[in-house]
């Protein structure tokens, strides 16, 4: 199963709830639990992307579209979305062109970029087999902007690329009644995660003046 | 053996199934052009064992009788200079290897330790009525032709090739299909050899496939694929077999 099916709203007022129940008297507003449930829902995101091998959270871009960088003369594209930093750059599945127009077959088993660093291009340049050419272009990442190697002397226009694309806790496109993009058995983590931050977010500053107070922590300043 | 080409295999045929060897179906790990070169590099290696490329050429006769060994052959295996064309040759004579021949070309004469204009010599000495018509050396890359080939059109050489350069033109399909297990293991051997410089596991898939390759022993498949490209094919065998049998070839 992809995801939960529950919405951002369902999740956020369950803890909000249950947060209340506790803690009646905490200022915590229903914008600050979706904060913390994105954040803390994009790091459990990561993780189950990077250990199952799956297609469920894959997104795919069919029509990227391929610039030129003015100063270098270099083609590149720039990520459509934010995606997660996986270890040699696999938070981006493929990226592929379609070098003629075969309807038989679907753009991505055609021509793939394969991923490589600056300096490693280096060695791809010493022989003709791994050269980069149009049959065997390759990728990098620098920032945003995924450059290709190869494909220089074509006009390419649009690529297809496949990201695992991170969620984002700033979007002001987010809506609650967006479906919350976590595997369903990730929820009851996050909840416990969520609930034992906010614990910790609402007792910290309580406990704390109370230990001032009983001159548990002797705090010194400038002045004394 | 002799084989169609029609039969021959493609790169990619290896290639799938060294990627499940190797655990690297996306081809991350190492770049796809690098398995294309393994697959080269295997099929060169077995042509230079077992010259199972073969390649012939016509040259016309060059004017200065010097003739550059074309690229993606070696291990010449015959030599000819004939008279009229490579569709309609006419007078043919062998051209033999001379040892020591040295020349600068055409009309420039040679020196030889065999020379047919050294009559004082008192150790190396051509005997009475020793001539070479028709020979030639090879010097640096370059077909070096006695000035008597020049009576000649055209010469043609019999070499063995090189199967990167030789076997398609399109370099697609170029795996002789009983070589395929010894080109998967070769590929697989190569790949996991590279692989375990970050990943140590994959010694265990390299040593395995070094096994059953066996490449400098008798019990693997790169001695199986030399074996059955050098093989004759029956039929030459059986003929060869007469021919000796009644010594009139």
């Amino acid at each position: 199963m992809a995801s939960s099916n529950a919405t951002i709203r369902y999740v956020a007022f369950d803890l909000l709830t249950t947060l209340k129940q506790n803690y009646q008297n905490a200022d915590i507003n229903i914008a600050q639990v979706v904060f913390w449930m994105l954040l803390h829902a994009d790091r459990l995101r990561k993780g189950h992307i990077g250990e199952v091998d799956s297609g469920a959270y894959l997104a795919s871009f069919n029509a990227v579209a391929v610039l030129v960088d003015t100063t270098t003369g270099r083609n590149y594209l720039v990520l459509p979305a934010s995606i997660y930093d996986f270890d040699d750059d696999t938070g981006i599945e493929y990226i592929t062109y379609q070098p003629e127009i075969d309807r038989d077959n679907p753009t991505f088993t055609s021509v793939q970029f394969t991923r490589t660093t600056i300096p490693e291009s280096r060695r791809l340049y010493m022989r003709d087999d791994e050269k980069p050419s149009p049959d065997n272009p390759y990728f990098y990442r620098v920032t945003d902007r995924i450059y290709l190697l190869g494909v220089e002397q074509l006009n390419i226009l649009l690529v297809e690329v496949g990201l695992y694309t991170s969620l984002n806790p700033i979007d002001s496109a987010l809506s609650l009644d967006d479906e919350l993009d976590l595997p369903q058995e990730l929820i009851p983590q996050l909840k416990q995660e969520i609930l034992s931050m906010g614990a910790f977010v609402i007792n910290m500053p309580n406990e704390f003046q109370i230990e001032v107070n009983q001159g548990k922590i002797n705090i010194k300043t400038n002045q004394q | 053996m002799k084989f169609s080409h029609e039969d021959l295999l493609s790169i990619s045929e290896v290639i799938a199934d060294v990627l499940l060897e190797v655990d690297d179906k996306k081809q991350q790990k190492l770049t796809p052009g690098y398995y294309r070169a393994q697959v080269k590099y295997a099929l060169d290696e077995l042509s230079f064992d077992t010259f199972f490329v073969e390649v012939t050429k016509d040259y016309e006769m060059p004017h200065d009788l010097k003739l550059p060994i074309p690229k993606g052959v070696f291990n010449m295996q015959n030599m000819w200079g004939y008279t009229g064309t490579p569709d309609d040759v006419g007078y043919l004579e062998n051209i033999y290897w001379k040892r020591n021949f040295d020349t600068r070309g055409y009309n420039t004469g040679y020196a030889a330790r065999v020379h047919e204009g050294n009559i004082t010599d008192p150790y190396v000495k051509a005997p009475s009525g020793y001539i070479f018509h028709y020979f030639f050396n090879v010097r640096n890359g370059i077909i070096y032709l006695s000035d008597t080939c020049d009576s000649m059109d055209y010469v043609r050489i019999q070499f063995a090739g090189l199967a990167s350069s030789e076997l398609d033109i399109d370099k697609v399909k170029m795996v002789p299909p009983f070589v395929r297990k010894a080109v998967v293991l070769w590929v697989t051997e190569k790949a996991a050899k590279a692989l375990k410089a970050t990943n140590p596991e994959y010694r265990i898939i390299q040593i395995d496939a070094a096994n059953q390759l066996d490449e400098y022993g008798y019990n693997g498949a790169w001695h199986e694929a030399k074996t059955r490209l050098r093989g004759l094919d029956k039929k030459m065998l059986r003929d060869f077999m007469e021919y000796s049998s009644k010594l009139t070839y």
